[in-house]
């Protein structure tokens, strides 16, 4: 009864966190389930993808409906990421549990950067390009009072980096936005909140394409899954809510080193050291 | 949050609230009846081909994997959409790169149960 609560908790707090600093939460769900609540890494990981399709779809409604979302380019990206989420999928059930924790150990690093480097890849006053292209997109910016638009360019390297988060995503349980998201803005000239919203419309069907071989596997465990898809749903509505009231630079400050720390940790569970 | 002038964007937004909405329904049943009747939650998910004779029974894991499934659906449903949505307009090549990404989908669900 008392770990059920500690699941639904977890995801909560995933989830409220994730909304505010703007990361999916499979971050924070893989390492404090495997670390910290006694759940194999491969189950850990499978709870994870349910909960990165719960959140992707329930942040991606506001995002949509708000036309921030570039369904297009979203599409076109999709066929990259969620080939490579099977193909992270199908290498997982190879990997032991200490090598994946050494990989998710990484991964936790280059969130901790981003985190803290996020903010340098932010808004730059930039011009609107008029002609947006076959892949292009244009939204109403409420903070510039304006209409952005932008084309997209780079789609064979958006392509191919797509394809590596999807295999990560696949295998270590995540959305991988910090990859995408830079990857948009810097490379393919997409602005910061049209990155981030149509990362996350990408995550749901990512995580879906491998979540289907980790349910026939047996390792999506409705006693782990259930309570934390439904904190992490619950903690992300009150995470988008209180993300107007929070200072998200700090935030992204703190998480940072709360995710160095797991990451130490990870790294030790990897070497089959176990603190608590 | 104003509403969207693209048909698209609304038909998307409507099939993730749906789907999200049934799921979360789904999961909280499953995990009020297993609670009501005690004893351990399920610790693997119910095998599609046993899922029909699971809900039939009211079996809390079943009612809690049927939520798992309709949540993992969801995505799967908006790339449905936005092909429709795309052919309408006639945006074949979009179309297409929609109707690719379902079938990527499915080959996911047929790879899962030939392994």
């Amino acid at each position: 009864m008392l770990i059920l609560l500690a699941y639904v908790v977890a995801g909560a707090a995933a989830g409220t966190l994730g909304a505010l600093v703007g990361l999916g939460g499979g971050i924070i769900i893989v390492p404090v389930l495997s670390l910290f609540l006694g759940v194999p890494i491969h189950q850990a990981v499978a709870a994870s993808l349910v909960a990165v399709v719960a959140t992707s779809s329930v942040a991606a409604i506001g995002y949509v409906r708000d036309e921030i979302t570039n369904l297009r380019l979203g599409m076109t990206l999709e066929t990259a990421t969620t080939i490579g989420a099977i193909g992270g999928g199908l290498l997982a059930a190879h990997l032991r549990r200490e090598a994946l924790s050494a990989v998710f150990a990484a991964f936790l690093i280059l969130n901790a950067l981003y985190l803290i480097f996020k903010q340098s890849l932010g808004e730059h006053a930039r011009a609107s390009e008029p002609d947006t292209g076959t892949l292009g997109g244009s939204y109403h910016d409420a903070v510039l009072g304006r209409k952005v638009s932008y084309r997209v360019h780079n789609v064979p390297l958006g392509m191919a980096v797509s394809a590596v988060a999807g295999a990560l995503s696949g295998l270590l349980g995540i959305g991988g936005g910090p990859i995408k998201v830079p990857m948009m803005t810097s490379a393919m000239g997409v602005p910061m909140k049209a990155a981030a919203a149509t990362s996350n419309f990408m995550i749901g069907v990512t995580a879906c394409a491998s979540a289907a071989l980790y349910y026939n596997r047996g390792l999506v465990s409705p006693a782990v899954a259930v309570p934390v898809a439904l904190g992490v749903a619950a903690g992300a509505y009150a995470g988008s809510r209180l993300a107007r009231r929070v200072h998200g630079a700090h935030l992204s400050k703190i998480l940072a080193v709360i995710l160095a720390i797991l990451a130490v940790q990870m790294s030790l569970a990897a070497a089959g050291i176990r603190l608590r | 949050m104003s509403a969207p002038r693209d048909p698209a964007n609304a038909a998307v937004a409507r099939a993730l609230t749906a789907g999200v909405a049934a799921s979360l329904a789904a999961m909280a049943a499953g995990y009020t009846l297993a609670l009501l009747r005690g004893g351990p939650l399920p610790a693997a998910a119910t095998p599609l081909p046993e899922l029909a004779a699971g809900l039939r029974a009211l079996d809390p894991g079943a009612v809690m994997s049927l939520g798992l499934l309709l949540l993992l659906a969801t995505p799967a449903a908006r790339v449905a959409v936005l092909v429709w949505q795309f052919a309408r307009r006639r945006e074949w090549l979009f179309a297409a790169v929609s109707l690719t990404v379902l079938g990527i989908l499915a080959a996911s669900v047929a790879l899962g149960r030939a392994e």
